[in-house]
């Protein structure tokens, strides 16, 4: 036997590599993401959201959707979450914020980092804009968009957020 | 753009790097791997068997099972899948044959893999040798595969 210690711990390394088709809706949306570095939603033919990232059907209403809408890349908070917790593969130094920003223009939220902030320091209301990266877009926005970063705007005032119902 | 173009399929990958313990027998089965390229069983007390890889416990009887033995580098294939396509997950490139062998002194089959030049040639009861990787890390893999006998130079 050598002088080294017993084996006691097993090491397994898993990965699932998944291809994925995003559908035609999505794929439309990706394409002008990757061509045009627009947003775009569509809206809903009974309650007449802007929905973003566009969809076949509204998520409310159940509703079928039309048109294509172009919408800002910059926006509100709606909703954050803070990582405060270290795992495997993370990049991001923590705490980092990951947030909800509604589009100006939309009613759907799209998810995205923020970042020259502090996280404790993001609210509700907050207006942000998008930091797109400078490599070759692929047409995701998780990747084309780098992140969103405070405008210093005035926030929107979360009576108003709650009034164009995005306190669901 | 291009039909392609639009299509947007896009990769992800997903991982999971999981760290686990071995348990006793387990454990003692890959140090003698690591240290000795030995291939160790354990005896059932009750049924007489002996059980490769080694576990705690026998699963017919239930019973404790505590006297190691050690078993033969050498085995018989009792059976096998050959693998004509590659991926990522699997232990060798395409082709390559998944085998059950019963190694010389043992009751049960060890799931392994096995390299050979023709897997036509694979045949119930064919004869396989153990060929052990040089750098060892206590893990079932540092059996690299078994090589048909016949085919090996002696």
């Amino acid at each position: 036997m050598s002088e080294t210690e017993p084996v006691t711990i097993l090491q397994r390394h898993l990965r699932l590599p998944y291809t994925l088709s995003p559908g035609a809706m999505q794929a439309k949306f990706m394409t002008a993401v990757r061509e045009e570095g627009k947003i775009y939603g569509n809206r809903c033919t009974q309650c007449r959201r802007v929905i973003v990232p566009p969809d076949i059907a509204c998520a409310l209403c159940w509703a079928d959707t039309e048109g294509w809408v172009e919408v800002a890349d910059r926006g509100v908070v709606k909703t954050f979450t803070i990582m405060r917790v270290p795992f495997y593969g993370q990049q991001i130094e923590i705490p980092y914020c990951i947030a909800q920003i509604v589009p100006d223009g939309a009613d759907g939220a799209i998810m995205h980092l923020l970042q020259e902030v502090a996280a404790e320091d993001v609210r509700i209301g907050m207006r942000v804009e998008a930091v797109w990266g400078a490599g070759t877009r692929t047409g995701s926005l998780a990747d084309d968009i780098e992140y969103f970063r405070p405008t210093g705007e005035p926030d929107m005032p979360i009576d108003e957020l709650i009034a164009r119902g995005w306190g669901l | 753009m291009s039909e392609q173009a639009e299509s947007g399929a896009r990769t992800i990958e997903i991982e999971f790097p999981y760290t686990s313990a071995t348990g006793h027998a387990v454990g003692v089965f890959l140090t003698a791997f690591r240290d000795e390229k030995k291939i160790l069983g354990l005896k059932c007390p009750q049924c007489g068997r002996v059980v490769v890889p080694a576990q705690d416990y026998c699963e017919l009887c239930a019973a404790d099972m505590s006297q190691w033995v050690e078993v033969g580098q050498e085995g018989t294939v009792v059976t096998w899948t050959v693998v004509r396509r590659d991926h990522v997950l699997y232990p060798h490139p395409a082709p390559f044959a998944y085998a059950m062998v019963r190694l010389d002194g043992a009751d049960t089959c060890l799931l392994h893999t096995v390299l050979a030049r023709d897997y036509d040639a694979i045949q119930p009861g064919a004869r396989v040798r153990a060929v052990w990787k040089d750098e060892r890390t206590g893990h079932i893999r540092d059996l690299d595969h078994f090589a048909p006998i016949e085919e090996q130079p002696s």
